[in-house]
């Protein structure tokens, strides 16, 4: 068992996003995620997850998926690059979506803190060394 | 100044080929084209096209070739030789006739060994009008005709007394070019690809789903008995499960449906209070094969033991547990093997694995109702 992060990210630079990629990545590689995204927008532009969700790789993969499944004809493209990107939506409408995720579906996704939306390069070791000391107290 | 148009030459050129459209994109407007003719939309895969869903939008429900024709070459691309444009009765290949039994032989250079349990097995399913017409190569030499698909079926039809089988078969070309031995040599080459392409590389096997919706469409009694179940408890049988109540798992369906109730003798019931349990507890999720096959055994088990089904509490009762303990109907079967596995080293059968893991979480949460004893014991959540 390995601990995911479910994460919603923008176009870089758009301040009223109408198109959201839905991602996952492990907990303790969502550093190195976002440092993909940094190289391919350069010194210009700070890339952050808008959203994000902490749960079991299981729970985790599988909201991925049905997010996926649920937004499917906002999907524009099975094309390369582009069949992740939900399109012309609301934020609010996948928020809703993965909140009906946890409540009827039963996944299990934990919502961060606040300090950790959006989730930015320098607080990817804080959100994992919560998330270790959050289980550790639900353990005790 | 070279080297400026350079430049701008291969600006132009990235530019050109930033509005080239991809394959991948072609074959999606060729789909996105041709389903938009269409009321009821249906599934376009590379590896299925859902004819049973692109059947309802006609008004007998029969398709016409041609419609099949351009659903493929939507997704492969129009094909190079232009529909309707060969007329093969002029190719003389492959001509059919009624060959007299005794003049039907084989060659064991391109025909595998016969099996006598494979001829017993369709001689009992033999019905005359059913019969796949057998495939051969006429041999230049002795006149026979030489089967290079359907010896199995010849066997059946020599053994049910028939004096003739229909063939459908190929002749050696002898003229200027080729000598007797050369032709043969080349028909005995195109029995032994064609045993090969028929056989081996060109069998696409009937899967499990479209074997089910077969049987229940043309009226198979057991086939008709599952669908009745599934549907009672409002789910469906799907090739590919992603929305609520779908099954896909056909095999753990009838492996649900086989458990006999001891006191009744009767098949079904098990799978039908599984289906209702996996609906009550997860209404919004697809059935997961492995789960409803697991919870079916769970209630063979439990009544086998003590003597009586469960109640309907034990079924909320133990939902919730489920739910609490590990959330998503997947998440439970596939928590369940882990433990197995790290406590035994490696895992077990499924069925046997997430039954007793079933079992155990109950007897380790639940405190209302008696349950069977686990076939298997290892630590659980």
């Amino acid at each position: 068992m390995r601990n995911y992060v479910l994460y919603i990210r923008k176009c870089p630079g758009v301040t009223n996003p109408r198109h959201f990629k839905i991602g996952v990545a492990a907990l303790d590689k969502v550093r190195t995620r976002l440092a993909s995204y940094q190289q391919a927008v350069g010194p210009v532009w700070n890339e952050e997850f808008l959203r994000i969700w902490v749960g079991e790789d299981i729970d985790v993969k599988e909201a991925e998926k049905k997010v996926k499944y649920n937004f499917k004809h906002k999907i524009s493209s099975a094309e390369a690059g582009l069949s992740e990107w939900i399109c012309d939506i609301e934020m609010d409408a996948i928020l809703d979506f993965v909140q009906e995720l946890r409540d009827d579906y039963f996944i299990k996704l934990v919502d961060p803190p606040i300090e950790f939306q959006p989730l930015s390069m320098p607080l990817c070791e804080d959100l994992q060394e919560w998330y270790v000391n959050l289980n550790e107290r639900i353990l005790k | 100044m070279s080297n400026a148009l350079m430049d701008w030459t291969q600006i132009a050129h990235v530019r050109e080929s930033s509005k080239k459209v991809s394959k991948t994109k072609q074959k999606e407007n060729r789909i996105k084209n041709f389903l938009a003719q269409y009321p009821t939309k249906f599934d376009m895969e590379d590896s299925y096209i859902d004819l049973r869903t692109m059947a309802t939008n006609y008004a007998n429900g029969i398709i016409p070739s041609k419609d099949i024709t351009d659903a493929v070459n939507a997704v492969l691309g129009a094909p190079v030789i232009p529909r309707l444009s060969v007329d093969p009765r002029t190719l003389n290949i492959p001509q059919f006739a009624w060959v007299h039994i005794d003049d039907v032989g084989v060659n064991p250079i391109f025909q595998r060994d016969i099996a006598p349990n494979h001829v017993a097995k369709i001689e009992s399913m033999f019905q005359a009008d059913m019969i796949i017409v057998p495939c051969a190569i006429k041999d230049p030499v002795t006149g026979k005709f030489l089967l290079w698909d359907g010896n199995h079926t010849r066997q059946v039809c020599e053994r049910m007394g028939w004096t003739h089988l229909p063939v459908w078969y190929t002749e050696a070309i002898i003229d200027d070019q080729h000598s007797l031995t050369e032709a043969t040599k080349i028909l005995i080459l195109k029995a032994g690809k064609s045993f090969l392409t028929i056989n081996k590389t060109g069998k696409r096997p009937c899967g499990n789903y479209d074997a089910h919706m077969i049987s229940v469409e043309c009226g198979d009694a057991e086939a008709v008995t599952v669908q009745n179940i599934v549907d009672a408890r409002n789910c469906q049988v799907k090739r590919a499960s992603n929305k609520a109540g779908d099954i896909s798992h056909i095999e753990h369906l009838y492996g649900a449906y086989d458990l006999v109730q001891t006191s009744s003798g009767i098949k079904g019931i098990y799978l039908s209070r599984s289906l209702e349990f996996h609906r009550n507890t997860w209404p919004k999720e697809e059935v997961r094969g492995i789960m409803m096959l697991a919870m079916a055994r769970l209630y063979q088990q439990t009544e086998l033991q003590t003597g009586h089904l469960p109640p309907a509490a034990f079924d909320k009762e133990f939902g919730n547990i489920l739910k609490k303990v590990y959330g998503q109907s997947e998440k439970v079967h596939t928590r369940l093997k882990e433990h197995f596995e790290t406590h035994f080293g490696s895992l077990g059968g499924h069925p046997v694995v997430v039954t007793s893991g079933l079992l155990l979480t109950y007897l380790k949460h639940g405190k209302l109702f008696k349950v069977a004893q686990p076939e298997s014991i290892y630590p659980v959540n």
